[in-house]
């Protein structure tokens, strides 16, 4: 305890120097540090097993154990009497580390042009020292899916842990190629297609995405009949190549459909190709909810803080779609499709609670069903033993806005709750100078 | 070929060697002059207005007057006699609105190079689309296509104006005579809409509202300095020299008045909260969907003219979703309701005794009369709608003396109908407009082939090489007949190089690389004819199919 | 058809109320009031009459008032929205970098229906502004949500002060500068196109009061451009500028210095933080994202503490909405300034009620639960800083705009008989600028 209270103290006189030192610049974020952590009398939310008031043991990249009464040597120990210990959110669909400044288009990362591009992978342009990562993660948010989009296939999405300074560091252990289903509506308010228009653009979109399809079935079979007879395919074609695993059905796809019909259109598509499938978006997923359960499709949903897809829809159609779709029984997990807002994760799973899906549900939702929908629940997603050590500590429901979040780990290491907007706050509360020249 | 030569070479010597000479003298002889000097209509049912019929009367018509109307009139001498079975007259129709395309139409590279200015912030008039010194005068052709169409509906006056931009100009009364010379009024009412001049200045509604306001308060100045001006020029400077705020000057001295057409029913709230703040009076044409907001609309304090267009009525409905999809059913309500809602207009502004007319110009004329009759089926009577096309248009032009009723001494514009206008059966065989007789040969014989063609046929056609089964299938869309084949195997296959005449119909189909060309003639409810292809020739025949 | 009928009542019951003053009172019973301006009253009773707040007590009672039992439950007034384009149809005039003589509320639209899911997250008043395409753009709005009214005009806060659109930086520098090639395309160019726009007012006035006194024969050429500038330079217009950067904010206040304006509420103003006690001094006001940065370069240094150090150091802050998903829940936005910058309850939900009123210069007519204000409040289930709130009844004027147990869903006003279903629009998550709305940049 005293030892963690002096590093307190020296990382807060650290950081005075750096900010007389940076002023001005308010953009160093200081350095974690690495454990082990004993976090002492909290309140802990495992998630997989409960509530449970006691100790929490972090050593190396790892929980070490959970219970009454733990003790350790080396641990830096961290007081948490009337403090909650929660797993670390996951965000199933972001742009993070992909894109600094959206309006910028040399910082954005995520699309290429053309509708064929699945070989483009989202972990090589992650940007570890995005200035977006450390906004995003003090808000417990320690894990979001970086998705590529684009065309059709804009390329492979990689989940990633908001630490580490290089991408590989930072991966989490998941990868799915996206694919943009095609849709029969309109993009958006602006779209001045007619709707005969629509149709037709639907119909070619719908060709090629079948068309594709075909070819990268054909090249997954010729490849594999030749990875059979030891002979070596004499030509370089990545894009299909990247999809074999997907369409052998060995890999995930994730299929981002929302209006209606085209989920119906999406199900037969995943059916009929036998393919891992995983939905993203599904805005109008609530009027077939039924079908999802039908054809044990799981679904990212979101953002939920977003506008009926209609202009007839009752308001809060986009609140409540997460509620109703856990009510019919379809497995789901949330996103915010957010770059520099993925920390408003917990607002979104906040709206969904509030709109029908009830508290735990809805931080299951953002914790060990994302991990399972992504082929994790050993490894995170909950506060288990011998899982890895992403957690937050905060002072109430953390879906609450008045809660702070007081300590953040991830992978083991003990992030310090700091960003460009902390550090900016820090600086100029009370400007000094303040009026005089 | 030489006829024409030699006539021309005349033409030439009388210009060149007798140029002195009235134009009287040139003789151009593929024109002649036709009998007659007057129009003696005998026993026909006259409308006189909305109200007043006379049962087999006569009119006389001299010189593009009417002389006479009445019963067991004498017939003049010298007068053409026009006599037909149940011959329904009307007054001559009166489109309140409608555009010509001459002078409009520029070439693109042209326009963009116009209106590419290096501050579109503040450019030229004309480019802004502010041209209030331009009329339509000397842009009329009697033989332009939609003006062929207008008369065809059975309209005998229209007001033209320019299209483009926020005050495109003033607009002139046009009578639709074959003769170019049908001018009747050259500057009547300041045409202004809520188009925007795209990247330039003003280009949206906002940005027209603030430029109407800037300018009328700008020639209101303008005006007044003028009169001071022209009362004693002593000691003061010449006005200075602006066109476009010199002709908004007879809307401020009460003169003239401003018709806005409107393109959505908020833009009527626009234009009458605009003449309001400005005070000047306004007709508002193209009214659309106006229904639901006639409460909230002062109607009294401005003139209405509305579109003759009407939505459609719902013909694509998923009757196997309507029963199970509560959400499409519920839309659907709504949407048959708001179409209702369109239908309902006419009649409600009758019940309301609010005066309206019709404009065309946004509008398809040979749907005047289908739509009509929606309206009558929806509330409208047919004496209110005949005033709508007559007399109330004639009270807005302020033409209510020269035209809008079937009264002597007016100009002699008459819609001629086989059988009751407002029936569905009868049809317009031609117009008299000024006292010019204009008949429209068999159009509406053809339109009934028209429907003669539409159906379902049985389909078998043999060669020495293919054999096609099947359904054949013509439609009308867009007045153009389109022609499919539906195999037995549900292959559809789409016929190209469509012509039809009187009674038959020549289309192509593409097969296996070849060209299969065939010419039906179509009777009641079977067709024959023959099928070429590759030089050798078959015939087929087939039966309409009955709907089941 | 029980749905249309009850869509037609509904309209038909709005129509009523708003064509003549709500008759009808309301009695809100055993509410918690959080009145802004005069504390938390538990268990209290509101009554709303002929528009108004008639009374705040316990125990009240009221002759054929409509009773709702408010117990456990919260009570605040109307939300306003300082910043939004809703319910208008068009945005921007992006043709000339000073459009002062355009006015949005020429251009209401009164069938959006955005304007009711406002309703439904609380939101009684907004301020539909102009885009921010220009350095001096056009007026705008104080609108009432009174949604139902056909009329456009009906949905005019009558009475309010008029206001207009400044825009600083990259909108006005991007849409003339780098798209037209004319000036403004850098900071230095903004600033001299507001001192341009002012001098020539200023002298164009002259002349048009030197005419009017007879003092000159000939009048000049009739400005509404100028005419609209000088009420701006006699503080009969509040401005309203999108700003972000410190410095830009800084010459803004300096220009208006020079001219003698004192009356402008800086919008957005993401880097106020770096100079609030200069905002304060000035007598400035800020209206602010709860947490919106990045998504271009002038708002790259941001914080979402910005309303709590604007709101500590003295400046009167407002949170806006700019975008009509966000107006949807305002009392979130407002909430968030407790997780960032420790704002109290009251002080938060200032940022939303009296606070925008402020800078709308409307908040003697709303902004709290006062006697005698206009008759808008929100019943809240759960209290409104909290994320298990929901608003469940909206009031205008003393009509019942929104109720969350009698919603009938389908609320649109104006139906297009052409359209096969109401089109689906495929989520577009897009923070870049509603303020840009009508901008086509090639």
């Amino acid at each position: 305890m005293k030892i963690l209270m002096i590093s307190i103290y020296k990382t807060l006189l650290l950081c005075f120097f750096l900010c007389l030192a940076t002023f001005g610049l308010s953009q160093m974020v200081e350095k974690s540090t690495a454990g082990p952590f004993l976090l002492k009398n909290g309140t802990i939310h495992t998630i997989t097993n409960g509530i449970v008031k006691g100790d929490l043991l972090i050593e190396g990249m790892k929980i070490k154990s959970i219970g009454t009464n733990l003790e350790s040597d080396e641990a830096k120990i961290l007081d948490c009497t009337d403090l909650h210990i929660y797993p670390g959110m996951i965000d199933g669909g972001t742009t993070l580390g992909l894109s600094e400044i959206s309006s910028i288009s040399l910082t954005k990362d995520y699309n290429e042009p053309g509708d064929f591009t699945p070989h483009m992978e989202a972990l090589t342009a992650v940007n570890p020292n995005s200035v977006n990562i450390p906004v995003t993660r003090t808000n417990g948010v320690t894990t979001v899916l970086s998705v590529p989009s684009g065309g059709l296939f804009p390329g492979r999405a990689a989940l990633i842990h908001l630490h580490g300074y290089t991408p590989q560091q930072m991966f989490a252990g998941f990868k799915s190629h996206v694919l943009k289903f095609p849709s029969s509506g309109k993009k958006h308010r602006w779209d001045r297609r007619k709707p005969e228009e629509i149709k037709k653009d639907y119909k070619d979109q719908q060709k090629k995405l079948n068309d594709f399809w075909k070819s990268a079935v054909q090249f997954s079979k010729i490849d594999s009949a030749a990875n059979k007879q030891g002979k070596i395919l004499n030509s370089y074609n990545p894009q299909l190549a990247s999809l074999s695993d997907v369409v052998k059905g060995e890999a995930p796809l994730i299929i981002d459909v929302n209006k209606k019909d085209d989920i119906l259109v999406a199900i037969d598509f995943v059916t009929r190709n036998k393919i891992q499938a995983i939905f993203s978006g599904v805005s109008e997923g609530y009027l077939i909810a039924d079908s999802l359960v039908k054809y044990d499709i799981p679904v990212i949903v979101g953002p939920i803080l977003s506008l009926p897809s209609r202009t007839s829809d009752r308001f809060d159609v986009a609140y409540k779609n997460a509620g109703e779709l856990l009510k019919a029984g379809v497995k789901l997990c949330i996103k915010t499709n957010e770059n520099e807002n993925v920390r408003n994760l917990p607002f979104n799973a906040g709206f969904a609670a509030n709109y029908g899906m009830g508290t735990d549900e809805a931080m299951k939702a953002i914790t060990i069903n994302a991990a399972e929908i992504f082929g994790l629940e050993k490894e995170i997603g909950s506060l288990e033993n011998g899982k890895k050590a992403n957690l937050y500590i905060c002072d109430g429901d953390p879906f609450e806005m008045k809660t702070s979040i007081t300590h953040l780990f991830i992978n083991g290491f003990n992030v310090p709750i700091e960003n460009r907007h902390t550090l900016l706050h820090d600086e100029f509360l009370e400007r000094s100078p303040g009026l005089q020249k | 070929m030489n006829r024409q030569l030699n006539v021309n070479y005349i033409q030439l010597f009388i210009l060149f060697n007798v140029f002195s000479l009235p134009a009287i003298c040139q003789i151009d002889y593929n024109t002649y002059k036709k009998p007659g000097g007057s129009i003696f209509l005998d026993d026909v049912f006259i409308h006189e207005n909305g109200d007043k019929r006379v049962y087999k009367g006569d009119i006389i018509i001299r010189d593009g007057i009417i002389e006479k109307v009445g019963l067991a009139l004498k017939k003049p001498f010298d007068a053409i006699t026009f006599t037909k079975d149940s011959l329904f007259v009307y007054p001559g129709f009166i489109d309140f609105h409608s555009f010509i395309k001459n002078g409009e139409e520029e070439s693109s590279s042209k326009k963009s190079k116009e209106t590419n200015v290096k501050f579109p912030g503040n450019p030229p008039d004309v480019v802004a689309g502010i041209t209030p010194w331009r009329n339509m005068e000397s842009d009329f052709e009697g033989n332009d296509g939609a003006i062929v169409n207008l008369r065809k509906a059975g309209f005998c006056i229209s007001q033209f104006s320019y299209s483009k931009g926020m005050m495109p100009g003033y607009t002139s009364i046009f009578s639709l005579g074959t003769k170019s010379n049908g001018l009747l009024e050259s500057d009547k009412h300041l045409f202004s809409q809520f188009k925007g001049a795209g990247r330039n200045y003003p280009s949206t509604v906002i940005g027209i509202i603030a430029k109407w306001k800037d300018l009328y308060r700008a020639a209101k100045i303008a005006n007044n300095y003028k009169k001071s001006y022209d009362n004693s020029k002593l000691g003061l400077q010449k006005p200075t020299n602006n066109k476009t705020l010199e002709a908004l000057f007879p809307i401020i001295d009460g003169e003239s008045r401003v018709v806005f057409n409107m393109k959505k029913k908020l833009d009527i709230f626009r234009a009458v909260d605009l003449s309001k703040e400005l005070d000047f009076p306004i007709t508002v044409i193209n009214i659309k969907g106006a229904n639901p907001i006639l409460n909230d609309l002062p109607i009294n304090t401005f003139d209405m003219v509305l579109s003759s267009d009407l939505p459609k009525k719902k013909t694509d409905i998923d009757s196997s979703r309507l029963k199970i999809d509560s959400v499409y059913k519920g839309m659907l309500q709504r949407q048959e309701a708001a179409i209702e809602d369109a239908f309902m207009m006419a009649g409600e502004l009758e019940s309301l005794n609010k005066s309206f007319a019709f404009s065309m110009s946004g509008s398809d004329p040979n749907q005047l009369k289908a739509n009509l009759l929606e309206m009558i089926h929806y509330g409208l009577s047919p004496s209110f709608a005949l005033k709508a096309l007559t007399q109330f248009p004639a009270e807005m032009l302020d033409l209510e003396d020269v035209c809008g009723t079937i009264t002597k001494g007016k100009l002699g514009n008459l819609v001629l109908s086989q059988g009751d206008y407002f029936s569905k059966n009868s049809h317009i065989i031609g117009v008299v407009i000024e006292g010019e007789i204009i008949e429209f040969d068999g159009l509406d014989e053809k339109d009934k082939d028209n429907e003669m063609f539409k159906g379902k046929w049985d389909f078998l056609a043999k060669t020495s090489k293919q054999k096609l089964e099947g359904t054949l299938n013509i439609e009308k869309i867009n007045k153009e007949f389109s022609i499919k084949i539906v195999t037995e195997g549900n292959k559809k296959m789409k016929a190209t190089n469509v012509k039809r005449s009187k009674e038959s119909i020549h289309f192509d189909l593409e097969m296996d690389e070849q060209t299969l060309s065939f010419d039906l003639v179509f009777e009641k409810n079977k067709y024959s004819g023959k099928l070429t292809s590759n030089g050798e020739t078959y015939s087929l025949k087939g039966k309409k199919k009955t709907p089941k | 058809m029980f749905m249309i009928y009850k869509i037609f009542a509904f309209c038909l019951l709005y129509f009523c109320s708003h064509s003549i003053v709500a008759q009808e009172a309301i009695l809100i019973k055993n509410a918690t009031l959080l009145t802004i301006t005069d504390g938390v009253k538990e268990d209290t009773d509101i009554l709303l009459k002929n528009g108004k707040i008639e009374s705040i007590g316990e125990n009240l009672s009221y002759g054929g008032a409509t009773e709702i039992d408010a117990t456990g439950k919260f009570v605040m007034p109307g939300i306003v929205d300082a910043h939004s384009h809703v319910g208008i149809d068009a945005v921007n005039e992006a043709t000339n970098p000073v459009t002062a003589e355009v006015f949005v509320g020429d251009a209401i639209n009164p069938y959006q229906v955005a304007i009711y899911r406002a309703l439904a997250g609380g939101v009684t008043v907004s301020h539909a502004m102009h885009g921010s395409a220009n350095a001096i753009g056009g007026q705008c709005e104080t609108m009432k949500h009174r949604y139902g009214a056909l009329n456009p005009a009906a949905l005019k806060m009558e009475g309010a002060p008029r206001t207009i659109k400044f825009a600083l930086g990259e909108n006005p520098m991007r849409v003339h500068g780098e798209n037209k090639k004319v000036a403004p395309a850098s900071r230095m160019g903004m600033e001299q196109t507001f001192r341009r726009a002012f001098a020539e007012a200023k002298i164009y006035t002259s002349e048009m009061e030197a005419f009017k006194a007879g003092k000159s024969k000939k009048a000049p050429l009739y400005s509404l451009r100028s005419e609209t500038l000088m009420d701006i330079i006699n503080g009969d217009i509040i401005i309203h500028c999108h700003s972000y950067r410190a410095d830009e904010i800084l010459m803004l206040m300096k220009v208006l210095e020079d001219y003698g304006i004192e009356k402008i509420c800086f919008q957005h103003v993401n880097e106020g933080f770096k100079i609030a006690p200069e905002l304060a001094a000035f007598g400035a006001y800020a209206s602010v994202f709860s947490d919106w940065w990045a998504y271009k370069f002038e708002v790259y240094y941001s914080t979402a503490y910005n309303a709590a150090i604007l709101t500590r150091n003295g400046v009167i802050t407002s949170i806006n909405s700019d975008d009509r998903e966000l107006m949807r829940h305002l009392y979130h936005e407002a909430s968030k300034t407790q997780r960032y910058g420790n704002l109290t309850d009251n002080e938060a939900l200032r940022l939303i009620t009296i606070n925008p009123a402020i800078q709308l210069g409307i908040e003697k007519r709303v902004g709290s639960l006062e006697k005698g204000k206009d008759a808008d409040v929100v019943i809240f289930e759960g209290h409104p800083l909290s994320i298990y709130c929901k608003p469940i009844m909206t009031i205008v004027d003393g009509v019942i705009c929104f109720d969350y147990v009698n919603d009938p869903s389908d609320m649109r006003l104006d139906i297009d008989p052409s359209e096969e279903l109401p089109a689906f629009y495929e989520q577009d998550h897009d923070h870049e600028d509603s303020c840009m709305e009508g901008v086509h940049l090639h």
